[in-house]
């Protein structure tokens, strides 16, 4: 049980090591929060930038098709 | 840690090890010291230094020679010089806006040149010419994969808490940033919001289930063990960038006046009091010819604009954020022309250690010409603040005075006397005049159209 306890606490000061020049903190509750929603706003950019590439594509092609139109 | 020298350090510079500011006759440095560098010289081998001062997002700099004694193989550049320093606690709402905006920019485009900022605070932010512009060049930092943003919870609390509490409680919220000096507790930003605000999913998350994640976390530490294999990946951290993005960009404020905005509206000048006032101080500025400018009290920053596009480097100050709100928006493309939240008989005090962090508004310098229109009748009745102490504290930093007094059968005048006892005896023309001339030579004087206002324009003696 305490070698479990030893373990553990080396693992939390392993994971929450603090890159060199993170001069100002974080906060753990912080760091855990973006994990948590990592996927969220991860999803969300995709479909954000899917639906960018949509509209680029459609912008493009009736774009191409009023230069059809035109000759 | 490369220390400076005592008497050079600015005050406010010192929690960050990759380097300091300091000054030398009235010009800022950066020593960037050994820790710091090899940052920084990614910044400039990654090309994001050209991109980020291209899109005048970061200030330039230019590297200099050490001849202040700093050592230690300190790099030592100087940046664009900050006309006039402001605070976060001084901004409008748009101003903060833009300087979030800002700051996310920078996020975005740092990520794509496989760098990252290190912290996200508003003091890393002033205005140069009207834009926000980031004067910390040692925020940039190399990007480690996998880690989630150092700076997420920071950005919350110096942007995101203040802009949703003045855009959905009320617009004065954001003087509370002066009582915490590293942003918003956010646990206190989501008890303030209004219920209607966890509706909006990026405030939601943001802010409310934040401020919960912050709070909770003692009771989560089992989850957190088996969390510590999880990353964070790029493409999450830019996603979290754009999401803050738009959270910021769902802050507005409601629209609604209030009486200072509207008091131009409200006919307490005639028309020919109006245009003999702007003529008064257009020809005071024209003989004068100041470089720089304070408009203190300029309401929605009437005169303020005559100065700025007379090429004078102008300040517009008011106590109402609504009015110097309405400033920024009417002259949003006037590059000379700052305006800030400022109220004169309470100004911004030294915060942070020492009380030297953040310099009170008395240290922030001089100015050549100082206008006080439809103002002293505030500080002297309205506040009750002796005309003696008036004119010496306009004396500290106006080099050139333009003072409109306003006598007491003026119509707000006897408005604000109509419920008070008329404890002014001492409130006249003659005893301003007096009171002004310890300090200051009347160099002209003129009644102002066909109101019983007089114009003085003044010389510090």
């Amino acid at each position: 049980m305490r070698k479990l306890s030893v373990i553990s606490l080396v693992f939390m000061s392993l994971a929450f090591a603090q890159p060199v020049w993170a001069y100002i903190d974080p906060g753990t509750g912080s760091y855990l929060f973006q994990i948590l929603i990592a996927l969220a706003v991860g999803s969300l950019f995709s479909i954000k930038l899917f639906w960018k590439k949509i509209r680029t594509s459609f912008e493009n092609l009736f774009k191409s098709k009023s230069d059809n139109t035109a000759e | 840690m490369t220390t400076p020298p005592n008497d050079l350090c600015e005050p406010g510079s010192f929690r960050d090890s990759a380097g300091f500011i300091f000054r030398h006759e009235d010009t800022i440095y950066r020593a960037i010291a050994r820790g710091g560098q090899s940052a920084f010289n990614l910044l400039h081998s990654s090309g994001l230094y050209e991109k980020l001062t291209a899109e005048t997002l970061l200030v330039r700099h230019e590297t200099t020679e050490d001849t202040f004694g700093i050592g230690n193989d300190a790099i030592i550049i100087k940046p664009e010089q900050v006309p006039f320093i402001s605070y976060s606690y001084e901004w409008a709402f748009s101003q903060l806006k833009a300087a979030a905006l800002c700051t996310l920019e920078i996020q975005r485009i740092a990520l794509e040149q496989g760098m990252c900022l290190r912290d996200a605070s508003a003091y890393n932010i002033q205005f140069i010419n009207g834009r926000p512009i980031c004067i910390d060049t040692l925020s940039l930092g190399a990007y480690q994969e996998g880690k989630p943003w150092v700076a997420y919870q920071q950005f919350c609390r110096h942007f995101l808490a203040p802009l949703a509490l003045m855009a959905f409680c009320d617009c004065r919220l954001g003087l509370i940033l002066r009582d915490y000096i590293d942003g918003i507790p956010l646990d206190l930003a989501s008890r303030l919001l209004p219920f209607r605000t966890r509706f909006r999913l990026s405030l939601l998350m943001h802010l409310h289930l934040h401020a919960k994640a912050i709070g909770t976390v003692s009771r989560k530490k089992a989850a957190s063990m088996r969390t510590h294999n999880a990353q964070f990946s790029k493409h999450a951290l830019q996603g979290l960038v754009e999401s803050l993005r738009s959270a910021v960009m769902s802050c507005e404020l409601p629209k609604r006046k209030s009486f200072w905005s509207s008091y131009y509206d409200a006919g307490v000048y005639s028309r020919a009091s109006t245009d003999a006032k702007l003529n008064l101080v257009s020809d005071c500025l024209d003989s004068v010819r100041p470089k720089t400018v304070w408009d203190m009290g300029a309401n929605t920053g009437k005169y303020s604009i005559l100065a700025a596009q007379k090429g004078c480097r102008t300040i517009a100050f008011d106590f109402d954020p609504l009015c110097v709100e309405a400033c920024c928006r009417t002259y949003a493309s006037e590059k000379l022309l700052l305006p800030l939240i400022l109220d004169l008989t309470n100004p911004s005090p030294g915060l942070g250690w020492n009380n030297r962090e953040r310099k009170s508004f008395v240290e922030r310098g001089s100015a050549d010409m100082v206008l006080a229109l439809a103002l002293i009748h505030h500080l002297a009745i309205g506040n009750n603040v002796p005309l003696p102490m008036i004119a010496s504290f306009f004396a500290s930093f106006a080099q050139w005075l333009i003072l409109e007094f306003v006598p007491k059968n003026d119509p707000q005048v006897v408005e604000m006397l109509s419920h008070r006892e008329d404890i002014f005896s001492d409130y006249s023309s003659a005893a301003c005049e007096e009171s002004f001339s310890r300090y200051f030579n009347i160099r002209k004087e003129e009644m102002v159209g066909d109101s019983d206002r007089i114009l003085y324009l003044m010389e510090r003696a």
